[in-house]
């Protein structure tokens, strides 16, 4: 083992090391200071150590590197991935500040278990091996249990924590078991390994392989809420405060997109007729299923879980596409959760501004009459629901058109069909948001009072929803080259 | 030697009553002590294939999985605390305040 | 005798069936010998003893959990102490570096329960 290069790797490491030290010291700064000192400066410190860990993460952008014997690659791929996991952390941060006022559980914990997840799912993006990856996602999931039980005295956000935490674990033994038998066919956990012994001859075939991979697929389709094994997920979302649900409907999902970009398309290329076809059957069932779903939600935030996993869906489509053409499939991927996340954690902020003292603003009755009250909010709720909608100026056309083409193109125009109609399905529920905001008069006359760091975050989000549709150039650039490291 | 195909039953086995057991029980700590048989399942298959393939991976997976193992149930043993505290009951059948 | 794959548990197995023979035949022994008089002083759980009280399933106080659970973390954490001292010779300071962070980590989590008032003892 040569010393000096791991000194060397250790360097490398720099955006995941500053994340895991802002934690620590916020940790530790938490239980020094007395309880007068505020705990939103807590919260401006996890800023200021997400910027920091961002603009090292930026300096990485063009390296192409393995480090510490192949457990995580510094590429491309992996600096888009982790700048969309610290936005989608800062921005939490942010609508946090006024969340936890409103709610009245100012804690120091709750930054450093978000900071801890981040963490997790930084480590997923890099990772590739099992090992890496595996740490990387117990680490964020373990964090993200506690945090869906933040509110300890709330029954239903106990009740989330302990669901997500048994169906969590349920799911880490499926996929560990499942990497044991990949461990055993190929004698490797390195994807790189993985894939030199699946391209031998013969490599691809044989029931232990393949079992394998099925329960690697089933841990990730629970990982990842694809139905049918979704059902914890709305469940989970709707107990969990709400800055804590739109974190874990994009972090989480994103970063296990990350693993399954890196494996299936890639290391697993030699077997990419079966979970090809597997994939294909669980995008139809999830984007179909959490439609139907969602239309019969009284409940916002539970028809954005529901939305959420039907855009899941939509992705999965990409990943299918990979099977034929890897560049398209893929760029259309990392596009889609480009333009998935700016308008979910946007519509997410909106839940937030309206969650005032004693009503949480999850229903859609809250909704109403929102365009008297603030116009400001609803038009950006309006924004975003046309993004996840799909409806061009937004980044949400673009989006959905680049995965169907990519459908069409890898001739699956059944799947493709499936996508278009469900997306037209799902103008309903999108919509009824924006009638009730509009077109109904509002229960409550007070006007909402918000703190300046939500708007911010709702005016950032809102801006790359509208610029990734008008002027999509330099987000395509951005797919592109963290394709080309990964191919 | 002994053929590796006997550790695979036995780890299917444990997996299988761990399964079963998830889906059975309904004492919360129950179905935690069969998920741990799950996981178990899969650490002892990694040492297996570890040892036969003479490739030391696996071996370094199961030590993690192990500590990550201790972690989670830290955790899961804390809410169930703070569920206790607040209902008095760990019976899975009793939690519906979340329907879907 | 040379016993080669699966059967060089066959010993293992054999003493298992042995030790549960005996295990029967000494409690069956001893029901037929031992003198029959019994009366309630003699089934008492501590014979020269004070009375128990209460039941013997009795809740334990969620304390203790507290303290099981700390004491689970900190002390399978330990495990890559072991693995690290194996390989401390040949990665010499990048090694003893790396632990001394990784105990430092879990100090700040030990300090952050210290805090927290999960070591005091109340009722």
């Amino acid at each position: 083992m040569n010393t000096a290069q791991l000194w060397t790797d250790t360097l490398y490491l720099l955006p995941e090391i500053i994340i895991a030290l802002t934690g620590l010291l916020a940790l530790v700064w938490d239980f020094i200071s007395p309880e007068s000192v505020k705990k939103s400066r807590l919260a401006l410190f996890s800023l200021f150590g997400i910027m920091l860990a961002a603009v090292f993460c930026f300096m990485q952008a063009g390296l192409d590197k393995q480090i510490f014997s192949n457990l995580l690659a510094v590429d491309y791929f992996a600096v888009v991935y982790k700048i969309i996991l610290l936005v989608t952390a800062g921005m939490v941060i942010l609508m946090s500040m006024n969340y936890l006022k409103v709610q009245d559980t100012q804690r120091g914990e709750y930054y450093v278990l978000i900071l801890f997840s981040t963490l997790g799912m930084m480590v997923m993006a890099a990772a590739t091996n099992f090992i890496s990856m595996y740490l990387g996602l117990e680490l964020t999931a373990i964090s993200c249990y506690i945090l869906c039980g933040f509110m300890i005295k709330d029954k239903a956000s106990n009740e989330s924590a302990i669901k997500y935490f048994i169906l969590g674990l349920f799911a880490s033994a499926i996929l560990v078991y499942g990497i044991s038998l990949i461990y055993g066919v190929c004698g490797s956990l390195n994807f790189s390994q993985i894939q030199q012994a699946l391209s031998r001859p013969g490599g691809n075939s044989g029931v232990v392989l393949l079992t394998g991979m099925v329960m690697l697929i089933v841990g990730f389709g629970f990982k990842m809420a694809v139905v049918p094994f979704h059902m914890w997920m709305p469940d989970v979302y709707e107990g969990a405060p709400t800055p804590v649900t739109a974190f874990m409907s994009i972090g989480p999902k994103v970063a296990c997109f990350a693993v399954a970009l890196r494996f299936f398309p890639i290391a697993a290329y030699a077997l990419r007729v079966q979970w090809g076809f597997i994939f294909a059957i669980l995008a139809a069932i999830t984007i179909t299923l959490a439609n139907f779903h969602a239309l019969r939600q009284e409940s916002v935030k539970r028809m954005l879980a529901y939305s959420g996993i039907s855009h899941v869906g939509y992705a999965l489509i990409g990943l299918v596409a990979t099977t034929v053409d890897r560049q398209i499939g893929l760029m259309s991927v990392i596009v889609y959760f480009l333009v998935y996340f700016t308008a979910n954690v946007g519509a997410f902020g909106v839940i937030v501004l309206l969650c005032q003292k004693g009503r949480m603003g999850e229903k859609f009755d809250d909704f109403k009459g929102l365009g008297k009250r603030s116009p400001f909010a609803a038009m950006l709720m309006t924004i975003f629901m046309l993004s996840l909608l799909g409806i061009p100026p937004t980044g949400g056309f673009l989006a959905k058109v680049w995965v169907f083409a990519a459908a069409v193109k890898a001739d699956y125009m059944w799947l493709a069909v499936i996508g278009v109609i469900n997306a037209i399905i799902s103008a309903y529920y999108y919509l009824r948001v924006t009638v009730m905001m509009y077109m109904h008069d509002p229960e409550e006359q007070s006007s909402l009072s918000f703190t300046p760091a939500l708007a911010v975050a709702l005016y950032i989000m809102a801006f790359f929803t509208l610029y990734m549709g008008v002027f999509p150039g330099s987000f395509f650039e951005l797919a592109k080259k963290s394709v080309i490291a990964l191919l | 030697m002994v053929s590796i195909t006997w550790y695979l039953v036995v780890s299917a086995l444990l997996f299988t009553i761990g399964l079963i057991g998830v889906l059975v029980k309904r004492n919360i700590i129950m179905v935690f002590l069969c998920l741990e048989l799950m996981l178990n399942a899969a650490n002892l298959n990694m040492v297996a294939f570890s040892h036969y393939s003479s490739n030391i991976e696996g071996q370094i997976f199961t030590i993690f999985s192990i500590t990550v193992a201790a972690a989670e149930a830290v955790v899961g043993l804390a809410i169930v605390i703070s569920l206790f505290r607040n209902g008095g009951n760990i019976n899975i059948d009793e939690f519906n305040i979340l329907k879907w | 005798m040379q016993l080669s794959g699966i059967s060089i548990y066959i010993p293992i197995l054999f003493f298992i069936v042995f030790s549960g023979i005996v295990a029967k035949l000494m409690l069956s022994l001893g029901r037929i010998w031992r003198p029959q008089n019994q009366y309630s002083e003699k089934t008492s759980p501590y014979e020269c003893g004070m009375e128990p009280e209460g039941e013997a399933w009795e809740r334990v106080v969620p304390r203790y959990y507290i303290y099981a659970m700390l004491f689970l973390a900190f002390d399978v954490e330990a495990l890559f102490l072991f693995v690290w001292a194996i390989v401390f010779d040949r990665i010499g300071m990048f090694a003893f570096i790396e632990m001394i962070l990784f105990i430092a980590i879990l100090l700040v989590g030990l300090f952050y329960a210290w805090a927290k008032g999960a070591l005091d003892w109340r009722y």
